[in-house]
This record gives C-alpha cells, structure tokens and sequence, in this order.
C-alpha cells in the first residue's frame, strides 16, 4: 500500500481526474473531500462489505420449498 | 432439447458482468419461480449451491421508493425505466424465529430486455439493510 502525509487542506490526484482534498482532521476522525467524475463510484469500505455478508448469509439458507411461505407486508422504517 | 425450452431458459438466464457483492466471480444465474410463490430462486450457473431468495419489493414493503443513480443502470444497459425490474434479496433467519428480511439497501436491478443485472448499492438514502416481513414457512 502506497502511504502518504497529508496536512489539513492539501490535495493529491488519483489519475488524471480524481482529486482528494483532506478537510478537518480530529483525533480519530478525518474528513475527507473527494472531486471525480460521475461515473466513478464512492462507496465506503464497510457498507459493501455489510451486503457482501449479507449476501453470503441469504445464500446459507435458501434450500426451502418457496411454494411454502407466505408474508404479510410491513412499512418501511427508513433510516 | 427443444426448441421451446431452449427459449424458455434463456429468458430466465441474469448476467451480472460485475458479480454480486460477496460473489465477485458470479456471471450467470438462473431466476427459478414457481408461478404463486412470493419468492424466487436466483440460482448460480456456475456454482448452483449458491442460490439467493428474491422477490419484488413493491408488496411487502410499502413506502419503499429506492432512487437508483443513473450511472449504476447504465452499466446494464438501461435506457428507459420501462427496461428495469427491481429485486430484493431476502435472508431466513435462523431457527427458530420464522423472521424473514429483506435487503433494502442494495436492491438487485434486472434489465429485463438485456437481462444483465446489477446489485446497486443506495449509500446515504436510509433503506434497511434488514427490514423484517413477518413469514410463516
């Protein structure tokens, strides 16, 4: 992994079209501007990693006659 | 084998040129349904001991209303909304509580004309990564 020391407020490029600009730094927290393209896509680390086992665990159990369940409908509680 | 079931596979064939999250390898699958079941089986070609509960979201779940970038549809063709079909990926819970959930946060969009497919992940829209529908089964 390539490492670097940034101070607040400095930059540095990923390619030609990326830049990360490091915002506010406090103790463990680090707030972190990020200039691209549209098409590229910004996601943290742990909610691809949530779905990811979430996905491994929906795909522990499905061996169930479908046929079998029936549900009642909830609304949505939206975070 | 026939003609006619041949056709009848392909159109129950997804592609997900990406994998799915936790399944980066994954390219193609197969949606098994049974025509009054609220599930579907959407099951691994390459490895079909992987299978993923899905159904559409739009009963069980009201209020739901993902807003699905444009960038993401466009990596599966999608050039109008008529081309998408929207899936959720359901996990049982364990035994013994019949709990059912539903992923709401990263919805399984289907070019239905194309049939590629992509697990869209909505960060910062709020939707429940679990969001319970009572079940019996």
């Amino acid at each position: 992994m390539l490492v670097l020391t940034r101070r607040e407020g400095e930059t540095f490029r990923l390619g030609d079209d990326i830049e990360i600009e490091i915002l506010d730094i406090k103790p463990g927290v680090v707030r972190v501007g990020i200039r691209a393209p549209r098409h590229v896509r910004v996601l943290r680390s742990e909610l691809l990693e949530a779905v990811a086992a979430a996905n491994h665990e929906a795909a522990a159990r499905h061996a169930i006659d479908l046929a079998s369940i029936t549900v009642e409908a909830k609304p949505v509680a939206r975070g | 084998m026939q003609v006619d079931q041949l056709h009848l596979d392909q159109l129950q064939v997804v592609q997900t040129p990406d994998g799915l999250p936790g399944f980066d390898r994954a390219r193609e699958w197969v949606l098994e349904q049974d025509d009054d079941a609220v599930f579907a089986l959407l099951r691994n070609v390459e490895q079909p001991s992987i299978g993923l509960l899905v159904t559409e979201p739009w009963d069980l779940a009201p209020g739901y209303e993902p807003d699905l970038p444009d960038d993401e549809l466009a990596r599966i063709g999608v050039e109008e909304a008529a081309d998408v079909q929207l899936l959720v990926v359901a996990t049982i819970a364990a035994e013994p509580d019949a709990a059912i959930w539903l992923n709401l946060a990263a919805p399984i969009t289907v070019n239905v004309r194309t049939r590629q497919a992509r697990q869209v992940i909505l960060d910062r829209q709020g939707w429940p990564l679990r969001h319970p529908v009572a079940a019996r089964h």
